[in-house]
């Protein structure tokens, strides 16, 4: 075995390590609100530095659950319906959305491979591998996906093609005698070939195509939703109450920035956590809490998009349907 | 520590080093990989909406380009094996600084993303990136230039980073955060980003960046041809996190 081989190796089982260390730890870190409670009487250093990094965790069972800076949950059911939740793939139908992705993208590989066949070449489909906690819960399930990820089923395949035969394997397969050429003439060309690729999406889009053919549009919108008197007038009233509170922020992911900013200043220093910072942030993640509460501002803002939405969907009802 | 009631806890040690195996078959693939299939993370918090698409670079020649290895340099590394380590550790991995974290920023998923690493070549990165709707596609990549290894001169190299939209919603503005969070921390001082028409690249246009639909910025996150770039690179790790915070700060910081 070579050297490069087994440092590969090891480096994959530190990482295998870390990724189990990662789901155990979130995973925890979800589950276990009380046995974090319950760690910061026991080790009270160790908790303080558990609470700079996840202030969610110190909450008290009883405190309001704090999901999201600027998010209420005391608002959660008075969201709107917007027309443009009509149409697949613009973020309203996500899970849905997803489930169909995941379909399209089995039925192009099959696509493909019989289009491959038809060219002369053998093609075996590899369609993209979920790796979720989930997967944890069944042995069989898990290893049959860790077997495919380590796997390229074409590779055995592609590299007994002579040279020429391979340069016509990728020509059939993606219009590219080269497909990691880092040219985009190339692939524009190649997107109007009759490759097998270009075939299967030609004939299977996708559904988040019509987002993308609408990127800018919706671009255009978001930022006229950002700009929007109301949007503004909440932002304010809510950074408003925050300096009531003590903490000046204009707007809420101000907050989050703050802790970036407070992780990079404790690495710039010890690389510990502060004493006195977990209680701040805390206090921070509370009063953004109360004060989106106060300013309405999820409600406000589910208005205001719900209306520019409904817009854009009248707008581009033609691009949205066809 | 209280384990989960999670089927590894139950499984122990013979599971771990089944799975060592199969990982570390799938990592001893990936220089030669062809078509491996991407590899597409959930997220460990409530998902704010939002996809990012890690492309590393999958170069014919990595090995070759000039990266300075060994002790002094990257290892056993090359452009390819150290950019997929940096997008994998960006997705999921436990690192802030040198030391491992519980934080909520500590990467990707945490921060409320779903992650999908490219694994097989470019052609196939740029289609499933707009198959999948990404948000923003980020080419993973290092730089080279003409020198010794043993160039000390740190005005000489840096951060770059490559876009083709402009604006501050656009590909220049996710651009100028990553150069700013990853940049502050490689070894370089020249950090910098340019548009994808200037002298940057050689290319008419990247395809990564004017072929993707997403939002996109190329990074090239230090020289490996000069050892402080290249050790810098071989612990990619520790500055992983760094690119959770520029895609923050670029989308404003969603959270589901």
């Amino acid at each position: 075995m070579k050297k490069s081989s087994i440092i590969l190796t090891l480096t994959a089982c530190l990482t295998l390590v870390a990724v189990v260390a990662a789901v155990l730890v979130d995973k925890q870190a979800k589950t276990s609100t009380e046995r974090i409670a319950d760690n910061v009487e026991r080790d009270s250093i160790a908790a303080q530095s558990a609470a700079i990094e996840e202030p969610n965790n110190v909450l008290d069972d009883d405190s309001s659950p704090v999901s999201d800076l600027g998010l209420d949950s005391n608002e959660s059911n008075i969201l709107q319906v917007s027309n443009l939740a009509k149409y697949p793939g613009f973020g309203h139908r996500d899970d849905e959305d997803e489930e169909t992705f995941s379909q399209e993208e089995e039925q192009r590989e099959n696509m493909i491979a019989d289009c491959m066949r038809e060219s002369g070449f053998d093609y075996t489909p590899a369609p993209s591998i979920v790796l979720d906690e989930s997967l944890l819960e069944n042995e069989k399930e898990f290893e049959r996906l860790l077997a495919e990820a380590a796997t390229d089923p074409n590779q055995a395949y592609v590299s007994e093609l002579s040279p020429s035969m391979k340069r016509n394997y990728y020509l059939a397969l993606t219009g590219l005698a080269d497909p990691n050429t880092q040219e985009g003439l190339d692939y524009e060309q190649a997107s109007n070939s009759n490759s097998c690729v270009s075939r299967a999406f030609t004939s299977i889009p996708g559904v988040y195509a019509k987002r993308n053919a609408l990127a800018k549009e919706i671009d255009t919108m978001e930022s006229e939703i950002k700009n929007d008197q109301r949007s503004i007038a909440s932002t304010q009233k809510w950074s408003n109450c925050m300096s009531e509170l003590g903490h000046t922020f204009e707007r809420p992911s101000d907050a989050h920035r703050f802790v970036d900013q407070t992780i990079i200043s404790n690495l710039n220093n010890t690389g510990q956590a502060r004493a006195g910072d977990e209680q701040l942030i805390r206090q921070l993640y509370q009063a953004t809490d109360q004060c989106a509460s106060t300013a309405q501002l999820q409600s406000i803002n589910q208005t205001v998009r719900t209306e520019y939405e409904n817009r854009f969907a009248e707008n581009y009802q033609d691009r949205l349907k066809n | 520590m209280t384990l989960p009631n999670s089927f590894l806890a139950l499984r122990g040690t013979r599971f771990l080093l089944r799975i060592c195996s199969l990982l570390a078959l799938s990592l001893g693939l990936l220089t030669s990989a062809l078509a491996q299939s991407d590899l597409i993370y959930e997220p460990l918090s409530a998902w704010n909406g939002k996809k990012v698409y890690l492309s590393p670079a999958r170069h014919s020649d990595a090995g070759g380009r000039g990266e300075c290895v060994g002790s002094q340099g990257m290892g056993s590394l090359d452009e390819n094996t150290s950019a997929y380590r940096f997008a994998y550790y960006a997705a999921t991995g436990n690192y802030v600084g040198s030391s491992t974290s519980t934080s909520i920023y500590r990467n990707l998923r945490t921060r409320g993303y779903k992650v999908r690493i490219g694994r097989g070549t470019v052609s196939s990165a740029i289609s499933n990136s707009n198959a999948w709707g990404a948000t923003v596609h980020i080419p993973i990549h290092s730089n080279a230039r003409s020198e010794s290894c043993s160039n000390t001169d740190a005005s000489k190299h840096g951060t770059h980073v490559i876009y083709k939209s402009y604006g501050s919603t656009g590909g220049e503005g996710l651009s100028g955060h990553i150069k700013d969070t990853v940049g502050s921390a490689s070894p370089g001082t020249n950090d910098l980003i340019c548009h994808n028409s200037s002298s940057c690249t050689l290319f008419n246009c990247l395809g990564e960046l004017c072929n993707t639909s997403a939002k996109a910025a190329y990074l090239e996150r230090e020289f490996h041809t000069w050892n402080t770039g290249a050790n810098w690179i071989s612990t990619d790790e520790y500055n992983t996190w760094r690119l959770g915070w520029a895609i923050d700060l670029f989308l404003g910081y969603p959270r589901g």
